[in-house]
């Protein structure tokens, strides 16, 4: 039962962070590598605000997103001129400057929280306040966060504010022919993006009490992508058969007796294999509509 | 159609307004000026595509835009339209009561992208909008998508409502999708309101295209090749749209349209704009100034559709040539546009372009631009597939060959302002050419890079370079003369005549250049 | 500061071998060849397999570099190739190509583990070339990177394949047209790509040691200095990963050696942002 909570908890992160990557990839036409970035920052935020101001969750959580909807302004106004290959270095050059910021901004002896030291380097932050006590609460908790999400991308990407997203992705010059901007498109779609990201990251920090900068690694912003490609973009439903998949894989590995560590690697080898047979087969992925060729 | 408030509305006879087509026809409407441009000018690389031109825009004119060199049309509607920044020039827009004037070259700083206020955006809240050769629906959503995506002023566009004010913006949301929805029923196409874009036939997302510029509240639309590749009834359909916009909506329209078309499109018209030699003349619609088709006693002419004609010349002396290059019943397509083969007037199958290169031979294909003589060779060169028919070479199919076994097999084709390789020098060019022995006049240039060279220079590096290369059955040159000096231009056309007589060689001639009557296309 | 100096120069030649086998696939067909990464990572584990068999070094490389020619071939022939003739846009050439760097770095993962593995046992012996100390791998490096950089340069000025390349990077649609075979030149390009990604990584497995994690990160460093550089032209790329390698050594000086990645991927990025808004204005529309 325990586990079965576990496996729902993180069913529910990445979840959250397959919605993220739905709106910039998915929506927005722009293929990402930054998102382990702003999974970091919601993550961090939220260890900070709950370890050294002693903040709520929901505080604490609202100030990851913030925090995370403000730097996407990077990456918005990048979008602003930038598609496809040259977008993926931009945001590549963002992950990169998050993950040295998360393992830099410590220096020698100062206290967490100091201007000097405010991740505490390679040592993480620990005893992050869990806002509830058990494992049920929790899921319960997860599922909720996991539901408003999941509401708020509905009541976006589904009024004309999405309209205008999908519009952008087909063909953007003829869009602002027709007298919209886009611009400000952008700024809202990634700002809410990013937002979506810090979310999974200050769950994911509440839930495991622990950050360290591994959180902010290009690895994960990998693994999330072919999630999210796999899953299916550009409607409501891809992302959850992508968090589904990406939870159900090594539970079904495990089930075929495989030891855990080659389990991991055995999930990674399949989503490789299924991102190379997927550009060939099946672009838009198990349940999509944005086809990534 | 009447336009309420942005919507159109369709009266139960949209009959053809006779009074008011002779009273707009053959005069100018003396309304308010809505657009002037002065001193336009637009190059690309060293082709000087706009050199200086005027015009001026009045409310409630029909204009056709028509000219020979078909990037200075599509050129000046972009720049029009804010999609391509002029390099001098001036440009004052004046819908909608407020002025704005446009100075170019632009600043530094704008140039940078800070406060560049000349975007597709501004200039359509100046009341231009315009519709595309491509036409550009958004291929991903429904059609009553795409006429919603159009409506200015949705609440919900803002995210910020899109949650916060979930009912206004549903009520918002069931206006919208009805005016959408009774747009296409203008159309013709009411039960096709939940079709992706991407799915429909060309003549009618040109409709579609035009209703939502419309939808969006345009006051000035520049139509970018409304009737090409477009089917005889869907033709009708669209002149009759462009009727009621400009007769009954007193929108103000810019048609860019060619030879082949025009006719269709010319009693609407109250004003005529020619682009020719980069200037633009102002004139009275009428059907003259047109290219005939080029007669000649000694060559026979074959007809290939829309006004486009291939004329053979008879090597005298040689025996009846043998068919080389068979081009059968070929149609090809880019994206879901028909560019080569023809709608049939009864409505029937699609009817392919056919012809023969025999050898020897001299070929001229004389084809208005647009008509789709590049993309003819391009499908003959092997670059773009071929929809339907057959491609010969000495009696073998070719349509499956790759470009360069195609080479191989006796077929050597010089693209339209082909531009070679940037970073290899002339001596690298011939080399890679396989150039048997070097061409006259290019000792200066062997040593020179390619990309250091003027368009002219190394087109005639890419022509010489196929002459003097190994040895070919059959050579199209598509517009190869395109940007000589005369006296090279002279040197390569009777290099090719003198080819023709052991060869087939086809020619593209655009249609302007039969009317000019130059010496150097008359081949001795 | 000649050392670092020094240190940066050895390190960027190895970044230009990488920034070179990017740009030779990336120019004339346009593939963001991410996999390389991959070859990066898979190549000196091959090379250490061998060792542990028991071939000798010269033996061992030369079988490295195989494998990078093999692995890259074989992305072309099975999986660019074929979606080209499908016309699949960039995007899809880009996930296909970061599915096949998953697969590489997983197969090592699961035959050869996590562990940081090194070709030696103990530290490198040290030699002085001009008032500057440098390990014997990075000096032995050093100049493999030089010669085979010249060597790829007299080739590709000089000799006919050399040239169709070059036209190959240059207008792959011209030289279809000129009745040269473009696909057999493309796998061509894919295996010199495979062959410089492979030296670059034995250059830097022999002076640093190699993991399964480590070829990402090196590998777009070298990958954006190429986008930057071959803007300009082949050897673009080369220079732009040289001075890539120097100003991350003093990058690494000046703030510390965590901060390189940050510093130089914000230069390259201002870079590439600078290049767009001065390139020649493109039309927004093509007609």
């Amino acid at each position: 039962m325990n586990y079965l909570l576990h496996l729902t908890i993180y069913f529910c992160i990445y979840a959250i962070l397959a919605m993220s990557l739905n709106v910039m990839v998915g929506y927005c036409g722009r293929l990402t590598l930054a998102s382990s970035g702003y999974f970091a920052i919601g993550a961090y935020s939220y260890a900070l605000a709950s370890v050294l101001l002693g903040w709520h969750f929901v505080p604490a959580i609202l100030l990851g997103i913030i925090i995370s909807a403000l730097a996407s302004l990077v990456l918005s106004v990048a979008a602003w001129r930038f598609k496809g290959d040259v977008f993926v270095m931009f945001s590549l050059a963002v992950q990169a400057i998050i993950l040295g910021v998360c393992v830099n901004w410590a220096v020698g002896s100062a206290e967490l929280g100091t201007w000097a030291n405010l991740t505490n380097g390679p040592l993480g932050i620990s005893s992050i306040a869990n806002p509830v006590h058990t494992r049920g609460n929790f899921a319960i908790l997860a599922l909720a966060l996991m539901g408003g999400a999941a509401v708020l991308c509905r009541l976006l990407l589904a009024s004309p504010f999405g309209r205008i997203l999908l519009a952008m992705r087909d063909d953007e010059l003829a869009l602002r022919g027709l007298g919209k901007g886009v611009k400000m498109a952008k700024v809202y779609a990634f700002a809410f993006s990013c937002g979506l990201a810090a979310l999974a990251g200050s769950l994911y920090a509440a839930y495991l009490g622990y950050v360290n900068p591994s959180v902010a690694a290009l690895d994960f912003s990998v693994l999330w992508l072919c999630m999210a490609i796999i899953g299916g973009m550009g409607n409501l439903y891809g992302p959850f058969a992508g968090a589904a998949l990406l939870l159900l894989l090594p539970e079904v590995l495990r089930f075929a007796q495989m030891p855990t560590a080659v389990a991991d690697d055995m999930r990674l080898l399949l989503y490789g294999v299924f991102l190379i047979l997927m550009t060939f087969f099946r672009p838009q992925g198990i349940c999509g509509r944005y086809r990534v060729d | 159609m009447r336009q309420i408030q942005g919507r159109l509305t369709m009266d139960k006879e949209p009959a053809f307004d006779i009074a008011t087509s002779a009273r707009t026809r053959g005069s100018r409407p003396e309304g308010a000026v809505l657009l002037r441009a002065s001193g336009l000018s637009k190059a690309f690389g060293s082709q000087l595509v706009l050199d200086g031109v005027d015009l001026e825009l009045r409310q409630g004119e029909v204009v056709i835009l028509r000219g020979f060199n078909g990037s200075g049309k599509s050129t000046l509607l972009n720049i029009l339209s804010a999609n391509l920044e002029p390099d001098a020039g001036v440009l004052e827009l004046g819908v909608n009561g407020a002025r704005k004037i446009f100075r170019f070259p632009s600043r530094w700083w704008q140039k940078l992208g800070l406060n560049n206020r000349f975007t597709p955006e501004l200039i359509f809240n100046k009341g231009f909008g315009r519709t595309w050769q491509d036409i550009r629906l958004f291929s991903s959503l429904s059609l009553r998508d795409n006429i919603a995506a159009a409506i200015p002023e949705q609440v919900g566009e803002n995210p910020w409502f899109a949650v916060g004010r979930f009912s206004a913006v549903q009520r918002q949301e069931s206006t919208v999708a009805s005016s959408s929805q009774e747009e296409l029923e203008l159309l013709g196409l009411g039960e096709e309101g939940a079709l992706l874009a991407e799915k429909l036939s060309v003549g009618h997302a040109k409709c579609v295209a035009i209703a939502r510029a419309v939808r969006a509240g345009a006051k000035v639309i520049c139509l970018d090749e409304p009737l090409a590749g477009v089917d005889t009834l869907h033709k009708k359909k669209i002149v009759e749209l462009l009727r009621v916009l400009a007769q009954r909506e007193h929108i103000t329209l810019v048609i860019i349209e060619h030879s082949w078309n025009i006719s269709q499109i010319m009693d609407l018209a109250t004003t005529l704009w020619t682009l020719e030699g980069g200037k633009l003349r102002v004139e009275q619609p009428s059907m003259a100034g047109l290219p005939p088709v080029n007669a000649d006693n000694e060559s026979d002419i074959q007809q290939l559709g829309r006004t486009a004609t291939l004329t053979s010349r008879r090597v005298v002396g040689k025996e009846v040539a043998t068919p080389f290059l068979e081009v059968e019943d070929l149609v090809v397509y880019r994206g879901r546009r028909l560019i080569v083969g023809d709608y049939q007037e009864d409505g029937g199958e699609i009817k392919g372009v056919s012809f023969t290169l025999r050898q020897p031979g001299l070929y001229h294909l004389h084809a208005p631009n647009a008509w789709g003589a590049s993309t003819l060779i391009e499908a003959i060169a092997g670059i773009i597939p071929v929809a339907r028919g057959k491609i010969r070479l000495n009696g073998k199919d070719i349509e499956r060959f790759s470009p360069w076994h195609r080479v191989s097999a006796g077929v050597r084709i010089a693209l339209a302002r082909a531009n070679g390789f940037q970073s290899l020098t002339v001596r690298e060019m011939f080399d890679l050419a396989q150039v048997r022995s070097l061409p006259e006049g290019f000792d200066l240039l062997l040593e020179k890079q390619m990309s250091s060279l003027s368009g002219g220079e190394r087109q005639k590096v890419v022509l010489w370079s196929i002459l003097h290369g190994p040895a070919f059955m059959v050579g199209i040159f598509d517009e190869p003369y395109m940007s000589l000096d005369v006296r090279e231009a002279e040197r390569i056309s009777a290099e090719l005549g003198r080819l023709a007589s052991e060869k087939a060689i086809l020619i593209t001639v655009p249609a302007s250049t039969c009317s000019t009557g130059e010496g150097f296309y008359e081949v001795p | 500061m000649v050392a670092i100096f020094a240190d940066g120069f050895v390190s960027g030649l190895g970044t230009a071998l990488l920034a070179v086998a990017f740009a030779v696939v990336y120019l004339p067909t346009r593939v963001f060849y991410i996999a390389l990464g991959g070859i990066f990572t898979f190549v000196p584990y091959v090379v250490w397999a061998c060792m542990m068999a028991g071939f000798g070094v010269i033996a061992s490389f030369g079988c490295g570099i195989f494998s990078g020619i093999i692995l890259s071939v074989l992305a072309e022939a099975v999986l660019h190739g074929p979606l080209e003739q499908r016309k699949t846009a960039t995007d899809g050439h880009f996930v296909c190509s970061l599915g096949y760097y998953i697969v590489l770095i997983q197969i090592v993962c699961l035959i050869w583990g996590t562990q940081k593995k090194a070709f030696r046992l103990g530290a490198d012996v040290m030699t002085e070339v001009g008032g500057v100390r440098l390990s014997f791998a990075q000096f032995t490096g050093a100049i493999a990177a030089i010669l085979i950089l010249t060597g790829f340069y007299l080739w590709v000025q000089h000799s006919r394949l050399g040239t169709q390349f070059r036209a190959l990077a240059d207008n792959p649609r011209e030289l279809a047209l000129a009745g040269r075979d473009i696909r057999a030149l493309r796998l061509l390009a894919f295996a010199i790509s495979g062959a410089f990604a492979a030296a670059s990584a034995i250059m830097f497995a022999s002076d640093l040691g190699f993991h399964p994690y480590s070829g990402l990160d090196a590998v777009l460093i070298a990958l954006a200095a190429a986008m930057v550089g071959a803007r300009w032209s082949l050897f673009g790329a080369v220079g732009m990963g040289i001075v890539i390698g120097i100003v991350r050594a003093q990058a690494g000086f000046v703030f510390s050696a965590q901060w390189q990645d940050p510093v130089t991927f914000l230069i390259l990025i201002g870079v590439l942002w600078l290049q767009e808004v001065f390139s020649a204005k493109r039309r927004l529309e093509a007609v």
